[in-house]
């Protein structure tokens, strides 16, 4: 393997700590431009610098639709509903909490990236090893996520890393004429990113001001 | 009509905000099954199925069978809300973003726009069912169902083009193809959320699964499967019958041990994946069986769904019969069919398959008992309307027609 092939490999683990690591209500943003930024180089030695618009794009309005949605459900004068960021059944108490558990089930994933990436051909032999490695570890980063999510926010950061890491695969296999049905997959990834967006908005509209202030009292103590 | 099913789930819900209760929001599926009957009768459709299709890109193409379903399985769910004793107008959007995305799966052309639309449906679902009863089972449904639609999405890229030897991309595509169907189609060992998701959320927002996505699924599978090269489909068809057995089996002794208002929805899914087998055959016979098995469910999956009422007993007891497998009923034909199918694969899979359907015979036999001493019935719900009356003889009587005319029937909804 050479040493371009080796820098997107190891851009690629990276990216897939931050996405199984990352928590919380910027978590979709976070995720997304981690995978963006894991998959981006590999899309440009494939299909140029045009080929990384779709992941960038993608985790970008990803980032965006979650604040406009969120902003725009708080708008709404209605019912307050599901918690987006609230497990939704209680963790058992363990020695390994979640984000330990989801690292150790990436950790197990790169011998599966690995072996994919050597013997599995997608374009130009061992040129592109480095480009199919990114491409599977990020995937796998975001069915870990998926599997081990505890909450909503949880399956929607896996759905998003899930779909731009399966749009490069698929732009990679098919080349510039893939790129429709690649943009429209990256298309997952902000529509995600807004129903969490509107869930948290909903949910937060529903409780009293001096309610959440008695909540970010007791956060802070 | 994937827009027209979005925008009928956005309005629906709208009214049922608007009204408060729900009551009139059945309305909006109801004006969609006549848009979409009109469609089925004006429309010959394309000819071929769209795996058979050149076309590339994002287009869709509607076949005959696809166009069937889908009208029958609007109709299902219509008549699951009019059945509903009681309706949020929440399972409504549900129901129309499944049978957009579910449109969307039967017509695309590409696989990554096929696993697209299985995501966006499984999404849909588990945020529903996640909302209405949070709890293990809901989060696992999230769960499974991300992971199979992540499956079908990372499998979609290695599918192998046809006429080349990628024997380990080939088997590799085939398996995680395997693995995304199995997740969604609630089969072992992925399948535990079909069933503990069924015991927990009522059946009006179960039905978009069990009676338009999950046989959505099933059709596509069948188009999908001679596309795949060797490599591909024997892993694939092979999965499907093995863990669709097992499936059947597991969740028949399930549904025996159940109780009332969750043994329908376990026999259900032990019926999907006798209809999953019957794919994995791939002879005409077991496909053939597969369908009349899901158009069994779509007749009476509307009233056996949702939990049994004072004054739904007889037509409760009909439609327990019809899925019994006692010939003439329609479930015979159908499991028959499939038997067959089974048969002319493996004599351990005709074993199989006699097993799995003499436990959900059995299961049958004892819903019909239930219903007919009126001993399955729940104390507090609503006394059935008029309309709800006459709407649960018209599903029951419909599975009796089928099974009096079964080839006759499934030319005419799926063109087979």
């Amino acid at each position: 393997m050479s040493n371009g092939q080796f820098l997107l490999s190891v851009i690629a683990v990276i990216g897939a700590i931050v996405i199984v690591l990352v928590e919380g209500r910027r978590a979709i943003g976070v995720a997304s431009a981690a995978a963006a930024i894991a998959l981006a180089p590999s899309a440009i030695v494939v299909g140029g610098p045009r080929g990384a618009v779709i992941p960038v794009l993608g985790a970008a309005s990803a980032g965006l639709a979650v604040r406009l949605a969120r902003l725009a459900a708080e708008r709404l004068p209605r019912v307050s509903g599901l918690d987006p960021l609230v497990p939704v059944i209680a963790p058992p108490d363990g020695l390994f909490g979640p984000r330990s558990v989801r690292m150790a089930a990436v950790a197990c994933g790169l011998p599966a990236a690995s072996w994919i990436s050597f013997n599995v051909q997608l374009v130009g032999g061992a040129s592109a090893r480095g480009v199919v490695f990114a491409a599977v570890y990020t995937w796998i980063a975001g069915i870990t996520r998926t599997l081990l999510g505890r909450t909503i926010e949880d399956l929607a950061v896996g759905t998003s890393v899930i779909a731009l890491a399966a749009g490069v695969a698929w732009t990679t296999q098919g080349g510039p004429a893939t790129s429709t049905d690649a943009g429209a997959l990256a298309g997952l990834a902000p529509l995600s990113g807004a129903v969490a967006g509107w869930l948290t908005g909903r949910h937060r509209r529903g409780v009293p001001p001096e309610r959440a202030a008695e909540g970010a009292t007791e956060g802070m103590r | 009509m994937v827009g027209v099913l979005a925008c009928a789930g956005i309005l629906g819900k709208a009214i049922a905000d608007a009204t408060r209760r729900g009551s009139a929001a059945w309305l909006v599926p109801a004006v969609v099954v006549l848009i979409a009957l009109l469609t089925v009768t004006t429309s010959p459709g394309s000819p071929t199925n769209p795996a058979a299709a050149t076309s590339g890109g994002v287009n869709l193409v509607l076949g005959r069978s696809g166009l069937g379903l889908l009208a029958a399985a609007a109709m299902a769910i219509a008549f699951t809300l009019v059945l509903a004793p009681i309706r949020d107008g929440g399972e409504l959007l549900v129901a129309c973003v499944v049978g957009a995305a579910s449109t969307a799966v039967l017509s695309a052309t590409v696989p990554l726009i096929w696993g697209l639309a299985a995501a966006v449906a499984a999404g849909a679902l588990a945020v529903r069912w996640i909302a209405v009863a949070p709890g293990p089972a809901t989060l696992a449904a999230g769960r499974i169902g991300g992971v199979g639609a992540g499956c079908l999405l990372g499998a979609a890229a290695f599918i192998p083009p046809a006429g080349g030897v990628y024997e380990p991309r080939a088997v590799l595509s085939g398996a995680v193809l395997a693995v995304g169907m199995c997740c969604l189609l609630g089969l072992v060992p992925f399948g535990g959320w079909a069933a503990g998701t069924a015991g927990h959320v009522r059946g009006a927002d179960f039905a978009p699964w069990g009676l338009l996505f999950a046989p959505a699924m099933l059709v596509s599978a069948m188009d999908l499967a001679p596309q795949l090269v060797p490599g591909g489909e024997i892993p694939f068809n092979n999965t499907l019958l093995v863990f669709g057995l097992v499936t059947m089996i597991v969740s028949g002794v399930a549904a025996a041990r159940a109780r009332d208002d969750a043994r329908y929805a376990r026999l259900l899914i032990a019926d999907l994946a006798f209809a999953a087998a019957g794919v994995g055959t791939t002879h005409p016979q077991g496909r053939t069986g597969a369908f009349i098995i899901v158009l069994t469910h779509l007749c009476i999956g509307p009233l056996l769904l949702n939990s049994s009422r004072a004054g739904l007993h007889a037509q409760r007891s009909l439609a327990w019969l019809s899925v019994s497998g006692v010939p003439p009923t329609p479930a015979f034909w159908g499991r028959y069919l499939v038997l067959i199918g089974c048969t002319a694969t493996a004599p351990a899979a005709m074993a199989a398959g006699l097993t799995g359907g003499t436990v959900l015979f059995l299961v049958a036999l004892e819903g019909t008992v239930r219903a007919h001493r009126h001993a399955d019935a729940r104390a507090g719900e609503p006394t059935p309307t008029r309309l709800q009356r006459g709407a649960a003889w018209a599903v029951a009587g419909v599975a009796i027609v089928i099974g009096l005319a079964p080839a006759v029937a499934a030319h005419g909804v799926f063109g087979i």
